[in-house]
């Protein structure tokens, strides 16, 4: 015995995303039946809206839904340093922490052979460029302390390093291997405070 | 090291059991299926957090049951600590040590420590380079969580660079990222170099003597490291000249890597050469020659073990005595018994001198359930 068409198809559709097998998507699409009209219709809306609005800086690569995002636009914040990360949960990670005053540019990805992601396809070209045009006084690397996190650091360090900029590495005092995103306040609030010269 | 006490349930084949061990030696008797493999590898697990045999984790709760439980008082360092591990069948895993849940299970690896003899491990001696890398890895992340750590960063960086090279073999991908593979490579590599030479070196001087004893001064035993590395004897030292010999090897072979889109030199090319009288032992040594070397790696591990923590580690035997003739037997047991926790499984007692049943506790299992003899 199958489910109806639609039913069906939105099971499909739920299956394809991350973290979702077949039998939570089973579960997912009737939890979403089930719930009253007005607060499926609200999650399609979010859903399509969160879609059209949402949009990469142009500067930093950070998520946003104007051309600059909120923190490249904040003239408060101090546009000599930037601190790249791998991944937009980082940003949000760092600023948790309310000491890192600086920008940010969002590599979108480790370079990763293993995964087919080589140089080319992250935002190494922009940020190049972004510091060849704004010279700032230093980049911070703040990609995880993995093999890849790692690799991806040096790589950043080399091509910097020949256009004369000051480029440091945050000490990970933190879990081996672990993520921003988990680490906890203090360990990364002292891993942005001791950082190294690469 | 000792084990006071081990509480087993939906373990395997047992539903529910516990045991209260001697400090010495421990026999395990019961005919074959009934579940004596099983309770060393319940105390195996609990030492080194992984199946002893090539199972994944979810098999080890007994079928049908939703979750295992395994609890273990055991005294360290003159400190009492209990440690319990509950696995559900949906994977999760929770360990505590002393009530308090533990975040970084990989730090308490070997702090129950055990060495485990199996009738596999024959493979030491008899198998592929690979078996001999696998023991070094299992035996010396025991010793140091920093060599278990290097261990999977060395894996995922080799992984990295040779997917970068076979990608550009078929055009996919520029070489631009290389050196900063190579750096990983080499990081990594070079620590795994130095603490297995330092490793199997410590083993050397160990193993000829236990040999001796183990064949009553008839066989030498020595080991002899073979990195995969172009290097020659002596060989390097320190760290960092384990780096440079990989980097220069990484470099000189650069040219025949890219044909054959593969990393040629690395610890993922090591051996160790088992040598009886100075003949390779997996060419030229009889079946229980061979046998007795395979004990005599396991029992340097247990000498290397006490060098190191500065107690005798838990010893598990499994099904040893095969191949094995009365003298090698005894001297076996010998060896092993007068401070040292042993459990030994067996499904008769003919391999046990009076002296040593006398001072044994004899534990009979069957069908999971373990009971004591008077
Ligand atoms: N997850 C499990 N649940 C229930 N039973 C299991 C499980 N895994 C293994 N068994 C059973 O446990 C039984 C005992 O296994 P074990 O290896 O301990 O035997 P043994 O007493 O060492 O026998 P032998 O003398 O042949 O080595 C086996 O027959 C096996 O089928
Ligand atoms: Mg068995
Ligand atoms: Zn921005």
């Amino acid at each position: 015995m199958l489910f109806p068409p639609a039913l069906r198809q939105l099971m499909q559709q739920l299956e394809r995303l991350p973290g979702v097998g077949a039998r939570s998507a089973q579960r997912l699409a009737l939890y979403l039946i089930r719930r009253p009209e007005e607060e499926t219709r609200r999650l399609a809306e979010s859903l399509i809206l969160a879609r059209e609005r949402t949009r990469l800086c142009q500067r930093c690569f950070f998520l946003s839904e104007a051309e600059l995002c909120e923190l490249c636009s904040d003239p408060s914040r101090e546009s000599e340093v930037i601190c790249v990360v791998a991944d937009p949960r980082d940003v949000v990670a760092l600023e948790r922490l309310e000491q890192y005053r600086g920008l940010y540019h969002v590599l979108h990805g480790l370079i990763s052979p293993a995964e087919g992601v080589q140089p080319e396809d992250l935002r190494l070209r922009e940020l190049v460029e972004r510091v060849r045009a704004e010279t700032p006084r230093e980049v911070i690397l703040a990609t995880p302390a993995n093999v890849e996190g790692d690799a991806t650091a040096l790589y950043i360090a080399r091509l910097l390093k020949s256009m004369g900029v000051r480029v440091t590495r945050i000490a990970y005092g933190m879990p081996v291997g672990g993520e921003l995103d988990y680490a906890d306040a203090a360990t990364l609030g002292y891993a942005l405070s001791g950082r190294q010269e690469m | 090291m000792q084990l006071h006490a081990l509480r087993l349930s939906g373990f395997r084949n047992y539903t529910r059991a516990h045991i209260e061990p001697s400090p010495r030696v421990n026999i395990l008797l019961g005919e074959n299926a009934q579940g004596k493999t099983n309770l060393l590898e319940a105390i195996y697990y609990l030492s080194a957090f992984r199946p002893l045999r090539p199972v994944r984790e979810a098999d080890l709760i007994q079928w049908g049951a939703q979750e295992m439980r395994l609890t273990a008082q055991y005294e360290t360092d003159g400190l009492t600590d209990e440690l319990q591990i509950r696995l559900h069948a949906q994977g999760k895993r929770v360990i505590t040590l002393n009530e308090q849940p533990v975040a970084r299970p990989s730090a308490l690896v070997g702090r129950l420590s055990v060495v485990c003899f199996t009738a596999n491990d024959l493979t030491l001696i008899r198998g592929e380079p690979a078996d001999r890398r696998r023991f070094l890895d299992t035996e010396i992340s025991l010793l140091s969580p920093r060599y278990a750590h290097a261990v999977a960063h060395y894996r995922r960086a080799l992984e990295q660079r040779n997917n970068l090279l076979r990608a550009y073999l078929e055009g996919a991908a520029s070489l631009e990222s290389l050196p900063e593979w190579n750096a990983q490579l080499v990081k990594y590599g070079a620590r795994l170099f130095q603490a297995r030479r330092q490793f199997l070196e410590r083993l050397n001087t160990l193993a000829e003597t236990t040999h001796r004893a183990l064949t009553r001064r008839a066989e030498s035993l020595q080991l002899q490291y073979q990195p995969g590395l172009p290097v020659r004897a002596p060989l390097p030292e320190k760290e960092e000249d384990w780096a440079d010999a990989l980097m220069s090897a990484l470099h000189q072979s650069a040219g025949e890597e890219l044909r054959r889109a593969t990393t040629l030199y690395g610890p993922h090319r090591d051996d160790f050469q088992i040598l009886v009288q100075g003949y390779e032992a997996r060419l030229f040594a009889s079946q229980g020659q061979q046998r007795t070397c395979a004990l005599s790696l396991r029992l340097s591990e247990v000498a290397l073990v006490e060098s190191i923590r500065h107690a005798p580690p838990i010893v598990l035997l499994d099904d040893v005595f095969s191949d094995l003739d009365p003298a090698r037997r005894q001297s076996l047991v010998a060896y092993l018994t007068p401070r040292t926790q042993t459990f030994i499984t067996c499904t008769d007692l003919s391999a046990f001198d009076e002296a040593t049943l006398r001072d044994a506790a004899q534990f009979e299992v069957r069908e999971g359930t373990v009971s004591r003899h008077a």
